[in-house]
């Protein structure tokens, strides 16, 4: 199954728009769309970054409440602004979760799924991929996350990040550069 | 490895996404939040869209009460002698209130009944709980570089600090301060006096009549969200039960009016629930219909060693000196 055919599209503006103008007003079932709408990409973000499925859907939870809780004073300029401000309330959300003490560096493997079933050497590259990608500067790891495991396309991850749409295609490129020196690396040590 | 076989290696990995069930478990958590800061809300609109006159003019014409008994009754809690005027008020905004808002008004007042069991609860452990400060002077006795402690505790209090020998003396302390002071705490009176017993017992009566009987109410309407959100209710109630002293047995009367609402004790993993059960058929709502499926006018709920039972399906008659712990609710 690829997650891109699941993949919540956020380009609908004029939906997305009426949605957040309708829980600004205490709409609570535009407000159960709007969740229905990015419940998706927003989880798989979190579970890349706190790697259990638990905290992730506890952090889920907890960024959907603040944004009700913020719709009372957010003033609506454009979706892109919308992404901004939900994807301030997430990394806020994770930064907590950071100092928290965890016991777990790597995803659980029954958090992930494969396009088909990976023989042992693919077994062993996908972990070494995933330790790697960890190893990337931020933003760069972020765009990886948003874009392979959130589904969301360059000019998406954009509004999210606060990029231009150029910038992150040059983030995405640079980070792939990046893991094939990374991995590479690896090996030649093997 | 090349930059292409990254990417399609990467495109072949998925994170799986949310489960039907841990969506629809996420919403009720994100519902139960989003009521809390509505909840929040709609307290300050009660203060702020009706005047204090108003408020007191619909209850007062009711009761015959003062304004100062209406505003205190805003925070009274069940059992408090005000605790049925706070009931009638919410009963007339339920009147006022136009019927697409009335079960949202609804879904804050199961909220209420929550947080009411939560803050009783509260409030009786902090009683249990007698705290005393125990001050001692540290005096520095000079040669093994021990100090003696000399108290001078108001209560009979557990020893504030440690290790410390049956003299009194603390050992192994090397420093070279001459005075100091160490405050220090407390110690736990177990005892559960009948007055707090019995409002615990009131809370969750008036609790969970209050929740049984708008369960059922959303049944009726097929409001599935209203239903999900008070078996939320229950969840948060459950919880606050798990809390109670053990070894005490609380009787909880429920409200006469449960005619088709069963409520159900499950103990399962060692933890114990109690959730409200509705018959399936609700359009049936005859008499014949309501003998069949009533198990309920009183029952009594056993609480003891974080085990929880129903003694008896039903009480027929109850003792004469029985009190009906919620009958000022309905």
């Amino acid at each position: 199954m690829d997650s891109r055919d699941n993949k919540v599209s956020l380009i609908e503006q004029k939906t997305l728009k009426s949605l957040i103008l309708s829980s600004k007003n205490g709409d609570e079932q535009a407000f159960h769309l709007l969740y229905q709408r990015l419940n998706d990409p927003f989880f798989k973000y979190i579970l890349s970054r706190t790697k259990d499925r638990d905290d992730a859907m506890d952090i889920l939870q907890e960024v959907f409440i603040d944004l009700w809780k913020a719709f009372q004073t957010f003033q609506y300029n454009s979706d892109a602004q919308f992404y901004g401000f939900a994807f301030t309330i997430i990394k806020r959300k994770l930064e907590k979760h950071y100092k928290k003490p965890r016991s777990y560096d790597e995803l659980d493997e029954n958090s992930l799924e494969f396009s088909d079933t990976p023989d042992m050497e693919r077994a062993d590259d996908i972990r070494v991929l995933m330790t790697a990608i960890g190893g990337l500067k931020e933003r760069d790891r972020t765009v990886i996350e948003l874009h392979y495991w959130s589904g969301l396309t360059f000019g998406e991850i954009g509004k999210l990040i606060n990029d231009k749409e150029t910038t992150v295609k040059v983030r995405h490129h640079r980070a792939l550069k990046l893991l094939e020196s990374l991995l590479n690396k690896k090996e030649i040590k093997k | 490895m090349t930059e292409k076989k990254i990417h399609t290696l990467l495109k072949s990995i998925h994170i799986k996404p949310l489960t039907t069930e841990e969506k629809i478990r996420a919403w009720d958590q994100i519902r139960f939040g989003m009521a809390q800061s509505t909840a929040a809300a709609t307290s300050k609109y009660k203060q702020e869209t009706v005047s204090p006159f108003k408020k007191w003019a619909y209850v007062a014409v009711v009761f015959g009460l003062t304004t100062s008994s209406v505003f205190a009754a805003e925070s009274s809690k069940p059992g408090d002698l005000l605790y049925p005027v706070d009931r009638a008020w919410e009963n007339v905004q339920l009147t006022l209130s136009p019927a697409s808002q009335q079960n949202t008004l609804k879904m804050n007042f199961a909220l209420e009944r929550v947080e009411e069991v939560r803050e009783i609860l509260k409030e009786v452990a902090a009683q249990r709980t007698a705290t005393s400060i125990k001050k001692a002077s540290l005096v520095l006795t000079g040669e093994n570089n021990t100090i003696t402690t000399t108290s001078i505790s108001k209560a009979q209090t557990e020893e504030i600090t440690k290790p410390e020998n049956e003299d009194g003396v603390l050992s192994g302390v090397t420093t070279t301060a001459t005075t100091t002071e160490v405050i220090g705490t407390t110690t736990t009176n177990t005892t559960l006096s009948n007055d707090n017993k019995k409002r615990i017992e009131t809370a969750l009566g008036t609790a969970l009549s209050y929740l049984g009987d708008t369960k059922e109410e959303m049944v009726k309407q097929g409001d599935k969200e209203a239903v999900s959100y008070i078996n939320f209710m229950f969840d948060q109630l459950n919880d606050q039960i798990e809390t109670l002293p053990n070894d005490t047995t609380f009787n909880v009367d429920l409200s006469q009016s449960k005619k088709t609402v069963a409520f159900e004790v499950v103990s399962k993993d060692n933890k114990t629930t109690v959730q409200a059960t509705v018959p399936e058929n609700q359009n049936a709502t005859s008499t014949e219909n309501a003998k069949k499926t009533e198990p309920v006018s009183t029952k009594k709920i056993e609480i003891k060693d974080n085990s929880l039972n129903i003694i008896g399906k039903e009480i027929p008659e109850k003792p004469a000196s029985s009190t009906e712990a919620t009958s000022t609710n309905d």
